[in-house]
């Protein structure tokens, strides 16, 4: 075991990864050039092996991804320190450095793995109670019937919500919580779209609109129009096929045992326990100019669970964090009267914090450390020559 | 490993214990499920008009027609659509859209108003000069004609480009802009005597026009 060990503390280990660490960070930041800074990511450091791929569509793996150099870089440094480190006072600081970095790497793991980041889009005086994904989207099947399995008024909607990532061509969808099953005819990632008449779906607005498949698209300020055939099949039978599609402001509505559910392609949304009401948007220039100086957005906070209906400015180096999330002011729209805000939501945001102040702890017992040997040299050295 | 300290010597085996635990972790995420929840209704009355995502049934329209036109493939596009508003001048009246029309109104001369959006810039400003001159039966323009035939606008808060077509009989007056990656058509069509007489009223109609 302890050979294992201390092959895997090796320092020919620690250098090879940190070289394939800079070769990676290199090619990853070369990439983005190409391709959008999310996919980038995804394929370089949210991975375990960057492949290249052939004419024939053949993946080799040509690098190690973020996840094998990280899990690569704890392992060495916790044989390093189970086989070879010594364990004294004087190397304390070395230690609390070191578990920094550690924290640091596992930081950025979790929030790879947990943290969700969305948007609230609001217009002067509108309310929400929900943000929004940048890029997933929802097959959201709606009861708009406001009445419980015993049909008793209830003041919620109940949704059921459908990834698009199970929208997969061929794909019957199956459940039984949802109150239909849904056949997927063809999932379209992004697609042209134009008014005219659609013969192929049977029911709903699609009818009236032409899809044509499109390459996703590649810039991160740009969203993906994404279009789907479905064949909505109750109670053992077909009701049709619908055109469904992210760039439909509206649902259609279909009608199930008596009940009437609308159905949506739509951006994923994440609940909020709170509802936001924008007052103010201020977007102040320098003078004379139309550079922007700062904006700010005035809201209106109501949390009916923790008794909560107050005023708050969100602005640029000022956001609210509320329920786990941090509310940024993000950017703004449609001539000044619709503010953006960026919803992140990182159970793992304190511990790049924890890693600075360890690091700082480290390097300080280090520094003193030394200083101190040092010192009390230089004090000997002196009495001696004194002597 | 005895020259370890003894807590390092009991937590070895937890620390592997976690870094199995990490990569099951990491092995297991990535996975969307379907989920069912209950969406409330905001804790707070909007000003503006309804949110046309809510799900809810706002119109009173038959539901075949509920979805509206495209949005456009801006984040903000979807909030915009559905909150046009205008004030109508007197003598117009409101009246029936058509299959592609948001809006459709009728002038106190009988010309026709139409209000529409899609997405993107529906192939250009030449490409829509050239159809709207084909439906008047009106041959292409040359690059020259076509960036004089085009007249500086507004519609409402944003800025526009106008054309205005006119064979023998008819005539058609464009206004068109785009908000937030959506053009929007005003358009009004008759005869040229219902389009001059209806012209004043159109421009007072443009400047009342708002996204809220």
């Amino acid at each position: 075991m302890k050979k294992i060990l201390k092959k895997f503390a090796s320092l020919r280990i620690t250098v090879v990864v940190l070289i394939a660490g800079m070769m990676l960070v290199f090619a990853g930041t070369l990439a983005q050039t190409h391709m959008p800074i999310r996919e980038a990511q995804k394929i370089y450091f949210q991975s375990f092996v960057v492949p290249i791929y052939l004419q024939n569509g053949t993946a080799i793996p040509v690098l190690p991804g973020g996840y094998t150099l990280g899990i690569i870089m704890v392992l060495n440094l916790l044989c390093a320190y189970l086989t070879t480190f010594k364990w004294t006072t004087k190397r304390m600081g070395v230690l609390l450095m070191h578990s920094g970095i550690l924290m640091l790497l596992i930081g950025q793991l979790f929030t790879d793995l947990y943290s969700v980041e969305s948007y609230v889009s609001l217009d002067h005086g509108q309310v929400k109670n929900y943000s929004e994904s940048f890029h997933k989207n929802e097959l959201v099947i709606i009861d708009t019937s406001n009445k419980d399995a015993n049909d008793n008024p209830k003041d919620t909607q109940t949704v059921y919500s459908i990834p698009a990532s199970k929208l997969v061509t061929g794909n019957m969808i199956t459940d039984p919580r949802l109150p239909v099953s849904i056949s997927v005819k063809e999932f379209m990632p992004n697609a042209n779209i134009a008014m005219g008449e659609n013969p192929r779906p049977t029911q709903g607005f699609g009818q009236r609109v032409i899809v044509q498949p499109a390459p996703p698209v590649k810039g991160d300020q740009q969203r993906n129009l994404a279009c789907v055939y479905v064949d909505i099949i109750a109670n053992g039978k077909n009701l049709g096929t619908w055109l469904l599609s992210s760039a439909f402001v509206n649902p259609d509505f279909i009608e199930i045992n008596g009940r009437e559910y609308a159905i949506h392609l739509r951006a994923k949304r994440y609940m909020m326990p709170m509802t936001l009401k924008l007052q103010e948007f201020k977007h102040e220039r320098f003078t004379g100019t139309n550079v922007p100086m700062a904006f700010s957005s005035r809201l209106r906070l109501v949390d009916p669970i923790q008794h909560e209906d107050r005023e708050l400015t969100i602005s640029m180096n000022q956001p609210l964090r509320y329920d786990g999330k941090t509310f940024y002011q993000a950017s703004f729209a449609n001539d000044d009267q619709t503010t953006i805000l960026q919803v992140v939501r990182n159970p793992a945001a304190v511990l790049p914090y924890i890693a600075c102040i360890l690091v700082t702890l480290g390097m300080s017992w280090h520094f003193i450390a030394h200083f101190l040997k040092f010192f009390n040299k230089f004090v000997k050295q002196d009495t001696e020559v004194k002597a | 490993m005895n020259h370890l300290p003894r807590f390092v010597r009991c937590t070895s085996g937890f620390t592997s214990s976690m870094l199995v635990c990490s990569l099951c972790i990491l092995g297991g995420c990535g996975e969307e499920e379907i989920e069912v929840y209950e969406a409330p209704q905001p804790a707070i009355a909007s000003n503006t008009a309804h949110d046309p995502n809510d799900g809810q049934d706002h119109s009173g329209h038959d539901h075949a027609m509920h979805a509206s036109e495209p949005a456009a493939a801006d984040n903000s596009a979807s909030t915009i659509s559905g909150k046009f508003t205008v004030e109508l001048p007197e003598g117009w009246q409101q009246t029936q859209p058509g299959s592609m029309i948001l809006h459709s109104y009728q002038t106190a001369s009988g010309a026709d108003v139409n209000v529409s959006a899609f997405p993107g810039d529906v192939g250009g400003v030449a490409a829509n000069v050239a159809r709207w001159r084909r439906q008047l039966g009106l041959g292409p323009l040359t690059q020259d004609q076509l960036q004089s035939s085009i007249e500086q606008d507004k519609i409402g808060p944003i800025d526009a480009n106008r054309v205005d077509i006119a064979n023998d009989s008819q005539r058609m007056v464009v206004s068109f802009g785009m908000v937030d990656g959506k053009t929007w058509f005003i358009k009004l069509t008759g005869t040229s005597d219902q389009v001059q007489t209806a012209l004043p009223k159109f421009d007072q109609f443009l400047k009342t026009v708002n996204w809220q």
